[in-house]
């Protein structure tokens, strides 16, 4: 029995996620009429994305350039983790590879043993995308395999509300309705159990299809009326606020995102063209507003930073993402640390994956079965990367860094941290986001080498390695040096007037 | 590090694991090989899937020697004969349908345009279907922007010979082979990892790491070390093989690109031909056929002569519990074994060795490393079962009791759950395999008769009349390509011939 296909979708909420979601539908189902209720909730964020974030603007017609013009976009070359560990640690993890493999061979055995002979170069001089952000430079990779720059890879640092406005303007204008009306009460189908309708504070009922919930935390339809419990991961990570201010900056603009280890949580700088974000992470418990408000502005002039602003998020996931007529994006949905993928991030990749299963009317239980499942497992994967982060921070007391010692690991992050141990092997799952290289570059860099390498390096000439890596590095300086420097590269590709 | 790796059984397993450890391994390793020369392998496994081309090109083999030295021809597809109903038959090919449109799936685009009479059939828009439909082959390489080349090829080639090409592969590159029969096998008293082995001889062969090769019977793995086996006959059934080789008829026989798997009452029998002769063989189940009248079915239905005699093999479908266990890593038949329909035993031999590779172990075999190598190769084996049952589950076929088993049984609900997301909108659900991807699963959903009753709802926004134009394109792109194309025999003989029935085309 073939259902009618789906004519119209609510979006509950209005911010970002709900924006993001209500774009992708709209390019891809341009006759499904869209209505998003209810107002922006969300409050500003700046966003530090990953490379995926290309493909979606690829599908969504978004030109980069136009993007990075409306918005004060930055580039973003890699992150740079200061004081993590302890206080003088520091690590680049950049978004492209390291090194080069040889045969079957990965690049961190050859780091490890060289490591292991006494060799002290740091393990970020052997990516392209680590040097340049170092040294401020930036330019477009290229596609040719032959060319240096073809290991570049890159994301954007994007201020939230200019994106939001950005793609209304692209893609809602005309091809969805807002209604501001708060939403306070939800009809349910008795015999399906089916959302039938949203009741507007004007009194009005709306009806539609399908219902998205992007409310934020207060996940009003997935949970306050269809009941779908949360798994709770703050036992591991008891991070729960986020306070961010602004401060006006000049002159050059990092290509990178840095995270700055304090004692009781985390500061995070996020440059946008001519401010920088800064923010600290914490738990409430442990940290009072007043507190963070004290580090956060420490050695600012009052004059420098606006109005600090406090966001909440909750680390865990929805039982169920979607459910019934109603699928749950962003907060509604899940949440975790803001460490290498912001919420955001998992948004575009969640409503590309709900595109593929688009539904008819009857909202098919294999479909939601199936995304469910890639959904669950993608988080799962993005909780075990972020946790990975905290197991050999040496810092006492704060339950940010250390509540995890109380809880036995998951089983699947148990599984990578022992193998990458004997050997340097990384463990694959379903639905990774950070590839293999990636992964060995967060182990390195929190230093938690292998115990040993690969033992088929054995039948690699040490000499001859060793003028290979020496070449290596110095072909990435070299081509670092004649990079221009990122707000250079900048005022050139977005035209700025200056 | 691991210097003495010692691999008990020659044929296309060890072989295959010998030549790769001797490429890879640093020089100061041992690897030693022992087989017998009084027992025989099974080398069953003729056909392949187009990953046996990355090993090859792996090992630096050169593919025209290789193919001549084993007298192989290529393979673009499977042919499905009588399996969805009696009278139905479909290929299996290793290429896509068309090109995406609007990053949405060609078959869902086609599905939309089906009821217009130009749209035709969705295999005239797939390369190595219609080549295979008129026993074409031409030797591209896969360029994933022309329609004309967007296809894979395997071989189908004598295992035997094959194997035998790998061990002068592999003693030229310092791999010993020690002719003998195991009968002992000593392991530490307390951990009951393996220590050595001893031959018939009285040898006695030490090593750090064993390498199972030794066939069903699992001599270390099983025999040893008890590792257990998962049954998988309940979705599996087939139990029996008769093998045995037949001459073409004459010189111009077509030697199509393809394995041909037609249906028969109780399994199945396959027909795979090489340059100079084929090999047939009829699967079975014997709960539902004897052994005596599987023969009979076999002789019948082969379309030359035989030329040696039938050989029965029998095996229960399933896999080892671990597949490395201790200091013991099990790999080919020793390790599992589903049935030959879909060509899987040689891609699955390369995956491990591939898997072992890449987690070679350190003298403390530390679990972590064993415990992720059978995590991924139960994945292998698992997504390679569901795709065989499909093939028996999704069939009308009413006419024996053995169909009216396959089809009324209880299937894995991993599987399940794929055939009911395709049925209700057309997609594959496709995962993490690396064997069989979308366009695989495509081809034999459809042609075991599954009909999706959506689509894609996405392709509602391209305009109809550029699809058509795209459409029309494609298909014309395909014809064009095929039509221009030389026979496989041609290109046989021009490219690679061995023992080829008729070197007559050579140029």
């Amino acid at each position: 029995m073939k259902n009618k296909e789906i004519n119209s979708i609510i979006i509950v909420g209005a911010g970002i996620t709900a924006v993001t979601v209500a774009s992708a539908i709209a390019k891809s189902l341009p006759q499904i009429k869209i209505t998003l209720v209810g107002t922006d909730n969300e409050p500003s964020e700046p966003l530090t994305m990953l490379p995926q974030i290309h493909e979606f603007h690829r599908q969504l017609g978004i030109d980069e350039k136009v993007l990075m013009q409306a918005t004060q976009a930055t580039f973003k070359l890699a992150t740079i983790y200061q004081d993590w560990n302890e206080s003088g640690h520091r690590y680049v993890q950049p978004l492209g590879p390291h090194g080069a493999p040889t045969e079957f061979v990965g690049f961190q055995h050859f780091a490890t043993k060289m490591r292991q002979m006494g060799d002290g170069t740091g393990y970020g001089e052997y990516a392209l995308s680590a040097v340049a952000a170092e040294n401020n430079r930036f330019t477009h990779p290229q596609n040719d395999p032959k060319s240096i720059l073809s290991t570049m890879a890159y994301a954007l640092h994007i201020d939230a509300a200019g994106y939001k406005q950005f793609l209304i303007d692209q893609l809602l204008a005309g091809h969805a309705s807002f209604n501001t009306e708060k939403v306070v009460d939800v009809s349910l189908d008795e015999d399906n159990g089916f959302i039938q309708s949203v009741q507007l504070a004007n009194g009005k009922a709306l009806e539609a299809d399908l219902f998205i919930d992007c409310s934020g935390k207060d996940a009003s339809l997935i949970e306050k009326a269809l009941g779908v419990g949360f798994d709770d991961w703050s036992c591991w990570l008891p991070a729960n606020r986020v306070l961010s201010i602004s401060i006006k900056t000049k002159g050059e603009v990092m290509p990178y995102t840095q995270l700055v280890g304090k004692d009781k949580g985390w500061l995070r700088h996020i440059p946008l063209l001519d401010t920088v974000e800064r923010e600290f992470v914490f738990n409430e418990e442990e940290v009072s507003v007043d507190e963070a408000t004290e580090i956060i502005t420490a050695g600012l002039s009052p004059t420098a930073f606006g109005e600090p602003v406090l966001r909440e998020f909750k680390s865990g996931q929805r039982q169920q993402h979607w459910h019934k007529n109603c699928i749950a994006f962003g907060a509604a949905a899940g949440g975790f640390d803001p460490l290498e993928v912001s919420g955001l991030q998992w948004v575009q990749l969640a409503v590309q994956r709900f595109l593929n299963l688009f539904p008819d009317q009857g909202c098919n239980q294999t479909l939601i079965n199936e995304y469910n499942r890639l959904t669950q497992l993608e988080l799962d994967n993005i909780r075990d990367y972020t946790l990975l982060h905290y197991l050999s921070v040496n810092r006492k007391d704060a339950t940010v860094w250390n509540q995890w010692r109380d809880h036995p690991l998951p089983e699947s992050l148990n599984n990578k941290v022992s193998l990458f141990k004997v050997h340097g092997q990384t463990a694959f799952y379903e639905q990774e986001i950070f590839d293999l290289g990636s992964q060995v570059s967060t182990f390195i860099g929190l230093d938690m080498w292998p115990d040993s390498y690969d033992p088929f390096l054995d039948a690699f000439e040490m000499e001859e390695l060793k003028q290979r890596f020496n070449y290596m590095r110095a072909a990435i300086r070299e081509t670092v040096i004649k990079m221009p420097g990122h707000r250079q590269y900048l005022e050139k590709y977005c035209e700025l007037n200056t | 590090m691991i210097k003495d790796i010692v691999i008990v059984g020659g044929g296309t397993a060890g072989w295959m694991t010998a030549a790769a450890l001797a490429r890879h391994l640093p020089e100061q390793c041992n690897v030693r090989l022992i087989e017998s020369d009084q027992i025989a392998t099974v080398g069953v496994g003729e056909a392949t899937i187009p990953v046996i081309r990355t090993f090859n090109e792996g090992l630096g083999i050169d593919e025209q020697e290789f193919m001549r030295e084993t007298n192989a021809s290529f393979k673009l597809a499977i042919r499905f004969q009588n399996w969805g109903e009696i009278g139905e038959d479909y290929y299996h090919a290793f290429g896509f349908y068309g090109f995406p449109i609007n990053d949405v799936s060609f078959h869902h685009h086609w599905m939309n345009m089906r009821q217009d009479s130009d749209t035709g059939s969705i295999h005239e828009y797939n390369m190595p279907f219609m080549m295979s439909a008129q026993d074409k082959f031409d030797h591209q390489q896969f360029n994933p922007e022309a329609i004309e080349s967007r296809y894979f090829y395997a071989f189908q080639f004598d295992a035997t010979l094959y194997a035998q090409y790998l061990r002068k592969w592999s003693e030229a590159r310092g791999v010993t082979r020690i002719e003998g029969k195991v009968t002992e096998v000593s392991q530490h008293p307390e951990t009951g990892f393996i220590e050595s082995v001893t031959l018939e001889s009285g040898e006695v062969v030490e090593g750090e790491l064993f390498i199972d090769c030794s066939g069903f019977r699992g001599l270390l793995i099983e025999q040893t070390l008890k590792t257990g086996y998962k049954d998988w006959s309940h979705w599996l059934p087939v139990n029996r093989a008769w093998a045995v080789s037949t001459a073409y008829e004459s010189e111009d026989t077509i030697i199509p690109p393809y394995t041909r798997a037609r249906a028969l009452t109780a399994g199945w029998q396959w027909r795979i031909p090489l340059q100079n002769r084929t090999g047939d063989g009829n699967v079975f189940c014997e709960q539902y056929l004897s052994e005596d009248k599987a023969l009979d079915q076999l002789l019948e239905n082969i379309e030359g002569q035989p030329i040696n005699e039938p050989r029965l093999l029998r095996f229960t479908t399933g896999k080892r519990n671990k597949l490395w266990q201790k200091n013991c890593v099990a790999i080919g038949l020793s390790a599992g074994f589903l049935e030959p329909l879909e060509s899987t035993s040689i891609a699955l031999i390369q995956g491990a060795i591939l898997l072992l590779i890449r987690n070679f172990p350190n003298q403390d075999f530390d679990p972590a490393t064993a415990n992720e190598f059978n995590r991924r190769m139960d994945t292998k084996y698992e997504e390679s079962r569901n795709f065989l049952i499909l093939h028996y589950h999704m069939t009308r076929r009413n006419d024996s009791e053995f169909w009216n088993y396959c089809r009324t049984m209880d299937i894995p609900e991993e599987l399940q759950e794929r055939i009911d997301i395709f049925r209700h909108r057309g997609h594959t659900a496709h995962r993490n395999s690396d064997l069989f991807i979308e366009h695989n699963w495509l081809q034999v959903l459809y042609g075991q008769g599954v009909e999706p009753e959506s689509y894609d709802p996405r392709v509602d926004a391209a305009d109809p009349e550029e699809v058509k134009r795209f459409l029309a394109q494609m298909k014309n792109d395909v014809a064009k390509a095929v039509q221009a194309m030389p026979t496989h025999n041609e290109t046989l003989a021009q490219y690679c011939a061995g023992d080829l029935i008729s070197k007559r085309n050579t140029k």
